[in-house]
């Protein structure tokens, strides 16, 4: 085929400059790459992979923009991908089984990756031990800022249900965090007339 | 009638559509089960996200990140560039990739990771394009298909000559 030296429109004029959709890829990164990443090390467990998939997940977006592709909501839009990209690489992972994400992610725990393992911090070992991953990925998207809507799009749940998992993922930070103060550091401070 | 947790919780967040949020500013006016539950619901959701602070300093991406997607963004420009045309040589992962933006856009995200999966693999792996074909066809109807497909096609006839080294 011959080669193509001009831009070309589509019949819509779709294809776009490249350094447009470079800055707009700039600009992106700046407000979503962390919350993206920290949703990608909930889902996975590993930080390498959470990495991998943000990577990915804005090469897609060029790509996609480039070609004209009109992205209502960016932002849940690359949330959505990482979650494909990695859901797909933990149920390769898991020879091809059909898994959800639940069995998937629980599957991950299961055998850490040593090389990521220790890097991952002391608090989302405390979120895992204490909340579902589904309850976990609801939670992290909401603390990201996506709004419940988009939440049960990129979840595939009910919008509805959104409320309920956060509420008692709430409870169970509570009564986690209530628990820390009977049993540990706070005993003495907090109960000065316990016997 | 007492409001669920999960309407308190959507309601606390500003989440509630207009009727729905309207219905629970009334019952919680004249209920003080619901309200004291609110206020409940609305602490713990304070503490919940200062907890997630903590998770926040200590989960942060590498510092090159943008670096790297810009690294992957040059490479890619310079695969579809050197194959001086619609296909680049390595099409075969690309022109997957392009289907699956394809497949995402009719059957959504989940769908179209399975298709992907399933499509490629009943047909010689280097035409998956015969394999979405049928796909696309029964989904769209033919003319849509055949532009669908042609945008599949032509997506990189366009982006070749945004390379800068471009011919």
């Amino acid at each position: 085929m011959k080669p193509v030296t001009e831009i070309k429109p589509s019949p819509e004029g779709a294809y776009r400059c490249a350094d447009t959709t470079g800055q707009e890829i700039v600009q992106l990164y700046r407000e979503n790459a962390a919350g993206l990443f920290r949703y990608g090390v909930v889902l996975a467990r590993n930080r390498e992979a959470a990495q991998d998939a943000v990577q990915e997940a804005f090469l897609r977006y060029f790509i996609a923009r480039n070609a004209g592709q009109e992205i209502e909501r960016p932002k849940a839009w690359l949330f959505q991908v990482v979650r494909n990209l990695l859901l797909d690489s933990l149920k390769a992972s898991t020879k091809r089984k059909e898994v959800g994400l639940e069995a998937a992610s629980s599957r991950a725990d299961a055998r850490p990756d040593p090389e990521s393992e220790y890097r991952l911090t002391e608090m989302s070992r405390r979120y895992w031990g204490l909340l579902s991953p589904r309850e976990l990925e609801c939670f992290r998207l909401r603390a990201e800022g996506l709004r419940y809507q988009e939440i049960a799009e990129v979840m595939v749940l009910r919008a509805g249900t959104v409320g309920a998992l956060l509420a008692r993922v709430q409870r169970k930070i509570r009564e986690d965090n209530e628990g820390l103060r009977r049993t540990g550091v706070f005993v003495e401070r907090e109960l000065p007339h316990a016997p | 009638m007492h409001l669920d947790a999960g309407t308190l919780a959507a309601y606390g967040d500003g989440e509630l559509s207009e009727p729905a949020a309207g219905r629970a500013a009334r019952h919680l006016k004249t209920c003080p089960r619901c309200a004291e539950e609110a206020e409940r619901i609305r602490g713990e959701r304070e503490l919940s996200l200062a907890a997630d602070a903590l998770f926040r300093l200590q989960c942060v991406p590498p510092a090159d990140g943008l670096e790297r997607v810009r690294g992957c963004i040059q490479e890619w420009l310079r695969s579809a560039a050197g194959a001086g045309g619609a296909m680049p040589a390595s099409s075969a992962a690309e022109l997957r990739r392009r289907i699956g933006a394809q497949l995402e856009l009719y059957f959504g995200s989940e769908t179209a990771a399975l298709l992907e999966k399933v499509a490629p693999s009943r047909r010689p792996a280097d035409n998956p394009i015969t394999a979405v074909e049928p796909l696309l066809t029964a989904f769209l109807g033919r003319k849509a298909a055949a532009a669908a497909i042609r945008q599949i096609l032509e997506e990189g006839a366009g982006r070749a000559s945004l390379a800068p080294d471009a011919a």
